[in-house]
C-alpha cells in the first residue's frame, strides 16, 4: 500500500516538473518572438529587465514589468529581501544613486523622462556568452558574481544578450551626429559631448545633463530609428563592420573670447568621465633630412579607461596601449592618404562601458608643435594660432586655395612638398615653415579653409623645462612662457613685474624663474606656476635580492643583517683574513659554482692580514701574505680562561700568524713598513702562544 | 641635453609608474628638433627610444626598472660613488640620482681628483674622477654626503648567478598556444633568429626559441634534454652557446676591452658590471657587430667570463 502510494507520489512530482518545464519553454519560446518581432526600442516601453541568477557568470532576464516599476520593485522590496538582495543593491547603481540623489525624482518620472535622463554611454553587462550588452536603462547589473542573488521570481535564460545595443549605438550616433552638426567643435566634432557629460557624470542619475539635454533634442531622430524593424543579426553586423567615420564640415566662425588655454588636459577634472565619443589626433615626426618619419593616430584617453583595451574600427582590430594619463600610445598610420582622407573610426569595451574614437576625414590637417601637449613632433590641432609654427597636410586638390588662405593669413613663402617626400602620401602636400602673423576673420558659414584663419585669441603656452607637475617646474629648468595669438598691446606682467620678451620670443621678468609660486599676467587674464628645488632624499633598497646574502641596488650592494660587516677583495688563494684583535680570523668561503681569482666577501671585522688557508702546505714559492689594510695589533687582550669558544680563536689567529711565519711565506708587497708590521703581528701571536700554554 | 633632464626628472620624481616614464621621455624628447634627440630619435626607429633610455639607464645604474618595490615601474638609485681598481688608481663613477647641486658638490670635492664629465650620446653625463687610494675616497664621499661602493664591478658579480642550464627543481613550462605566435629559432652558428614552425619547435631536442606577439612582450623558451623551460633571454642564449660549444668573447689584456657580439648581450647585471668599470656604455662596431665595454680589468674579464660559461680569448 505505501509503496503504491510512493510510487503515485512520484509520477504526480514527474508531471508537476514536466509541467513546469512545459510552462517556462512555452515562455521562453513567446519571449524569442517577441524579442525577434518587436524592434528593440519598443522594448524599453515593455521594461525588460536584465538579472543574474545563481549561476554568476549567466545574465537572465525578466520581461513583463514596465521600467519605472522596476525601480521601486527592486529599490524598495521588503525587509525580507533585502536582506537577501542587499548585494544587489548595490550593483544597481544607477537607480540608487539616483534614488539617494534625488528621491523623489526617480519615482516620479515618467517612463520617457527616465530614458531621457539616462546618460549617453550606459555601463554594459557581461552576459553569459561573454558578450557585453548594452543595457538601455536602469537597473544596471554589472557581472560581479559575489554581488549577484535573486531579486525577481520568473527569470528566463537571456537568449539575446546584446539585444539592446543597436540601440545603444544608435544613440550614440544620433548624439555624434547632432555634434557634427555644430561645426564649431573644428577637429573635435565629437569630443565635447564626453567633456560635458563627465562633468556632470557625477550627477547623471540624479538629473539631466546639458549632454542628455542634447539627447533628447534628438530624441524624434532616435525615435524614428527605433520604429525602424531591425533585422535579425543587425548586432553583429554592427559589431563586424566598422561604421564609416563622418567627415570633416569644417570650422564656422564662434565668438572671441580670451580664455587661457591649459599647458594640458587636467585629467583630474574627467576622473568620473565614461565617455563615449574620444578624440584621435594626429602625430607626425620629421627625420633629421626633414623627410616625414611617421605618421600616428594618437587616441584620447579619459581617467578610468583601461589601461589596455582592444579595439575595432576602420584599421581593423588593434590594442591601445596606455601611454599617458590623458592619451594611448600613438598608432602608426597604414595607407595614410585613404586613413587621413576618409577618417577613423574605433570602437572599444570593457566589461561596462564602451568608447569609440572618431576622427573626421577631410582634406586639410593643421599641425601644431606637440611640445606643448607633451607629445613629440606635430599634432593635429583645430587652427592656425597667431606666431606659432605649424605644418599643412593637404590634399593636392587644395593646394591654390590653400597658399592663398596662407599668403592671407602672413606666412610668407612656406615650403611646399609633395608625394615625392619620403611619408607623403600620394597625391597629398606639406607644407612646411607655416607661421601665421596676421589675423583674419573667418568665413560666415562652415568651411573647411576657416582653419586657416588663425584668430586674434591670446593663449600662454609652457614650453619645455622639467615640469614636475601640471604647473610646477624643477628650479633651473624653467619653461618658456610664449603666447599664440595677437598680443599687439596686451601687457604681460609676472609677479607684478613687466615681462619683457627675449629674442627667443619667450618672456622673462626679474625673478620669474626663482624658487616658487609666481603669477603670469596677460589680457586681464593670470595664471600661476611655480617652481621648486629637489628635495635630496634618495633611499636605498632591496632592488635585485641575489639570495645571497646580499642585493643590488643601483651601483650598491647592501647585505642583509644588521650586524655591520666589512666588503673585503680577497684573492682566490689568500681566503683566510685575519684583524687586528686576536681572534677576528674569518674564512672567506669562494664560490664553487665558478672559479675565480679574486671576490669579494663581507667580514666582520676590519680586515688587515689575507692569507693562504693553510699556510703550513702550500707552496711557499707562489704562496704570499697580502695586507689588506695596515693596523697595529692589539697586544693587550685577556685570555679566556673557561671561555672555550674564545681561546678557540685567539688559538686559531695565533696558529694562522704562527704558521705562515714558520713557512717563512714572503709579503705580496714587500715593504718596510708591511714587514714591519708582519713583525710585530708575529711577536703578538707569539707573546700570546706563550701565554696561553 | 635631454638626457641630463630626464635624470634630474626621475630624480626630483624618486618613483614612478612605466606609463610616466614613457610619457617624461615623450615629453622631454618632443621639445625642438636638437641634435642629439634627433640622432636618438633615428636610431630608434626599430626599437623603441623609450626601450633604448631604459635600458642605458638601467646600466648605468641610474634608475632600477621593475625590480622590487617598482614592479610596475622604476625607482631611481640613490646617489652613489661607484669605484673601480684600476692600474692607475681606483676610478669613481658617480652613479644614481643627482641634482645640480649634487653635481657642483661633486665637481668642488673633486677638482683636484681629475674630475672630468663625458658626454657620450643618449646617456646622462658621465662623471667621474680617480682617487689613489680608499681613504681619498671615503674623504669625498664624506664631504659630498654620498655613498660609495668598494669594487662595485667586483661585487656585482660576485653575487650573480652563472649562466647555467635548468636543473631539475626548474619549474617546466609550455609554449603558449595560439596561432598568433610568431616563432624563432636562434641559429648558434649565424648568430640571429630564424624564423620555424611549431610543430618544429616542439620537436626539438634543444635550442632556445622565441614566441612574439603583438604588443607583447617576447618570451624566450630554451628546450633542454626534452623539457621546455623559460628563462631570461641572455641565460638561455649563454647555455646554449655553452653546449654548441660556441667561444664569443673576446678580451684585450692590453686595451683592457672585453666584447661580445651585439645579439648576445649579457645579462643586465652582469652588463652593468661591466659599464660600471668605465662609467661608459658599451660601444658597438657596425662592420663586426660587436660590443666593447672599455677598461674592463683581467679578473673582471675572467669572472664575467665564468659566470657567461665561456672562455675568454
Amino acid at each position: 500500500m505505501n509503496r503504491m502510494f510512493l510510487i503515485i507520489l512520484l509520477i504526480i512530482g514527474f508531471l508537476c516538473v514536466g509541467l513546469v518545464w512545459f510552462a517556462r519553454k512555452r515562455r521562453r519560446d513567446l519571449f524569442t518572438r517577441q524579442a525577434n518581432q518587436t524592434q528593440v526600442g519598443d522594448e524599453r516601453t515593455t521594461g525588460t529587465v536584465f538579472q543574474e541568477q545563481a549561476e554568476p557568470s549567466e545574465i537572465v532576464r525578466k520581461e513583463q514589468a514596465p521600467v519605472p516599476e522596476m525601480y521601486p520593485t527592486a529599490l524598495h522590496a521588503d525587509d525580507g529581501e533585502k536582506a537577501e538582495s542587499a548585494d544587489v543593491r548595490e550593483v544597481i547603481s544607477g537607480p540608487q544613486e539616483a534614488h539617494e540623489t534625488n528621491p523623489s525624482g526617480v519615482q516620479s518620472q515618467s517612463p520617457l523622462e527616465l530614458l531621457s535622463t539616462t546618460p549617453v554611454e550606459e555601463p554594459l553587462i557581461q552576459t553569459g556568452t561573454g558578450e557585453p550588452a548594452s543595457l538601455e536603462h536602469p537597473p544596471t547589473i554589472i557581472d560581479e558574481p559575489a554581488l549577484f542573488r535573486p531579486v525577481l521570481p520568473q527569470v528566463e535564460p537571456c537568449e539575446d544578450p546584446a539585444i539592446s545595443s543597436p540601440a545603444t549605438e544608435k544613440r550614440a550616433d544620433a548624439v555624434i551626429s547632432v555634434e557634427h552638426e555644430d561645426p564649431n567643435e573644428g577637429l573635435r566634432p565629437v569630443a565635447e559631448a564626453p567633456e560635458e557629460l563627465a562633468k556632470n557624470s557625477g550627477q547623471r542619475r540624479g538629473r539631466r545633463t546639458n549632454a542628455e539635454d542634447r539627447f533628447t533634442k534628438t530624441g524624434v531622430e532616435e525615435q524614428e530609428q527605433r520604429s525602424k524593424p531591425e533585422p535579425e543579426g543587425a548586432i553583429a553586423i554592427l559589431e563586424s563592420q566598422p561604421a564609416t567615420p563622418p567627415s570633416y564640415s569644417g570650422l564656422a566662425p564662434v565668438p572671441h573670447t580670451v580664455r587661457p588655454q591649459p599647458a594640458r588636459r587636467d585629467n583630474d577634472q574627467q576622473t568620473s568621465s565614461t565617455g563615449t565619443s574620444l578624440n584621435v589626433r594626429v602625430q607626425l615626426t620629421f627625420d633629421r633630412h626633414g623627410g616625414l618619419r611617421t605618421l600616428a593616430l594618437v587616441p584620447d584617453r579619459r581617467d578610468g579607461m583601461p589601461e589596455e583595451l582592444d579595439i575595432y574600427g576602420s584599421q581593423g582590430e588593434l590594442r591601445l596601449i596606455e601611454f599617458r594619463d590623458d592619451c594611448y600610445e600613438p598608432v602608426p598610420i597604414t595607407n595614410v592618404g585613404k586613413t587621413l582622407s576618409e577618417g577613423v573610426e574605433w570602437r572599444g569595451r570593457d566589461d561596462a562601458r564602451r568608447w569609440r574614437w572618431v576622427l573626421s576625414g577631410r582634406q586639410l590637417y593643421v599641425f601644431a608643435r606637440g611640445d606643448e601637449c607633451g607629445l613629440h613632433g606635430f599634432v593635429s590641432t583645430s587652427r592656425l594660432c597667431l606666431n606659432a609654427p605649424h605644418v599643412i597636410l593637404m590634399s593636392r586638390d587644395l593646394r591654390d586655395e590653400v597658399l592663398a588662405a596662407l599668403a592671407k593669413a602672413g606666412c610668407g613663402n612656406p615650403e611646399v612638398s609633395d608625394d615625392t617626400m619620403p611619408g607623403v602620401p600620394p597625391d597629398w602636400l606639406l607644407v612646411h615653415d607655416v607661421k601665421p602673423t596676421n589675423t583674419v576673420p573667418m568665413r560666415e558659414e562652415a568651411h573647411i579653409l576657416n582653419a586657416l584663419c588663425p584668430l586674434p585669441d591670446v593663449e600662454p603656452h609652457f614650453i619645455g623645462g622639467i615640469r614636475l607637475q601640471a604647473r610646477m617646474w624643477l628650479v633651473g629648468y624653467p619653461p618658456c612662457i610664449r603666447f599664440t595669438g595677437a598680443l599687439g598691446n596686451v601687457k604681460v606682467m609676472i609677479d607684478g613685474q613687466p615681462a619683457h620678451i627675449a629674442a627667443d620670443g619667450a618672456f622673462d621678468a626679474p625673478g620669474w624663474d626663482n624658487e616658487g609660486e609666481h603669477r603670469l599676467w596677460f589680457g586681464g587674464q593670470s595664471i600661476t606656476y611655480s617652481l621648486r628645488v629637489m628635495d635630496e632624499v634618495w633611499d636605498r633598497w632591496h632592488a635585485h635580492d641575489l639570495n645571497a646574502g646580499a642585493s643590488i641596488c643601483g651601483a650598491g650592494i647592501n647585505r642583509r643583517g644588521a650586524a655591520p660587516r666589512f666588503h673585503v677583495r680577497v684573492p682566490a688563494a689568500n681566503p683566510l683574513i685575519i684583524g687586528a684583535v686576536p681572534g677576528e680570523v674569518f674564512h672567506c668561503r669562494q664560490r664553487k659554482d665558478i672559479r675565480c681569482n679574486t671576490f669579494l666577501s663581507w667580514v666582520p671585522f676590519e680586515p688587515v692580514w689575507a692569507l693562504p688557508f693553510d699556510s703550513a702546505h702550500v707552496d711557499k714559492r707562489s704562496a704570499r701574505i697580502l695586507l689588506i689594510h695596515p693596523m697595529e695589533p692589539i697586544a693587550a687582550v685577556a685570555t679566556f680562561k673557561g671561555n672555550r669558544a674564545a681561546t678557540l680563536t685567539h688559538a686559531k689567529w695565533i696558529a694562522v700568524i704562527n704558521d705562515a711565519s714558520r713557512k717563512q711565506l714572503s709579503l705580496a708587497a714587500e715593504n718596510e713598513d708591511s714587514k714591519a708590521l708582519w713583525c710585530r703581528y708575529r711577536a703578538v701571536a707569539k707573546h700570546l702562544w706563550r701565554k696561553m700554554r | 641635453m635631454k638626457a641630463n633632464e630626464l635624470l634630474y626628472w626621475l630624480s626630483a620624481r624618486c618613483e614612478g609608474s612605466w606609463r610616466q616614464f614613457r610619457a617624461a621621455v615623450e615629453e622631454l624628447y618632443s621639445e625642438g628638433n636638437e641634435l642629439d634627440s634627433e640622432n636618438v630619435a633615428a636610431e630608434s626607429v626599430a626599437f623603441p627610444l623609450h626601450q633604448k633610455i631604459r635600458l642605458d639607464y638601467e646600466r648605468l645604474a641610474h634608475v632600477e626598472f621593475f625590480a622590487r618595490d617598482c614592479e610596475d615601474g622604476w625607482r631611481v638609485t640613490p646617489p652613489t660613488l661607484s669605484a673601480h681598481s684600476m692600474p692607475s688608481g681606483i676610478r669613481v663613477i658617480l652613479c644614481g640620482a643627482r641634482s645640480s647641486a649634487l653635481r657642483e658638490r661633486v665637481f668642488r670635492a673633486t677638482e683636484n681628483l681629475g674630475y672630468e664629465s663625458l658626454s657620450p650620446p643618449g646617456v646622462p653625463d658621465v662623471v667621474r674622477f680617480v682617487v689613489s687610494d680608499t681613504e681619498t675616497l671615503v674623504d669625498v664621499a664624506t664631504e659630498v654626503g654620498l655613498h660609495f661602493q668598494c669594487d662595485t664591478p667586483l661585487a656585482i658579480l660576485t653575487y650573480l648567478p652563472p649562466c647555467d642550464p635548468p636543473s631539475r627543481r626548474h619549474k617546466l613550462s609550455e609554449f603558449p598556444l595560439g596561432a598568433d605566435w610568431r616563432i624563432h629559432e636562434f641559429d648558434v652558428l649565424e648568430l640571429a633568429w630564424r624564423k620555424i614552425k611549431r610543430c618544429d619547435a616542439q620537436a626539438a631536442r634543444v635550442g632556445l626559441f622565441r614566441f612574439l606577439i603583438d604588443y607583447q612582450r617576447p618570451r624566450y623558451f630554451l628546450r633542454w634534454v626534452g623539457g621546455t623551460f623559460e628563462l631570461p633571454r641572455a641565460v638561455a642564449l649563454y647555455v646554449l652557446l655553452k653546449r654548441k660549444r660556441r667561444n664569443l668573447l673576446r678580451y684585450d689584456a692590453t686595451t683592457r676591452a672585453f666584447s661580445l657580439p651585439a645579439i648576445c648581450r649579457p645579462p643586465q647585471l652582469l652588463e652593468r658590471a661591466l659599464v660600471l668599470c668605465s662609467g661608459l656604455p658599451p660601444a658597438f662596431d657596425p662592420t663586426s657587430a660587436r660590443l666593447t665595454y672599455s677598461d674592463v680589468t683581467q679578473d673582471i674579464a675572467l669572472l664575467a667570463a665564468e659566470l657567461l660559461r665561456q672562455p675568454l680569448s
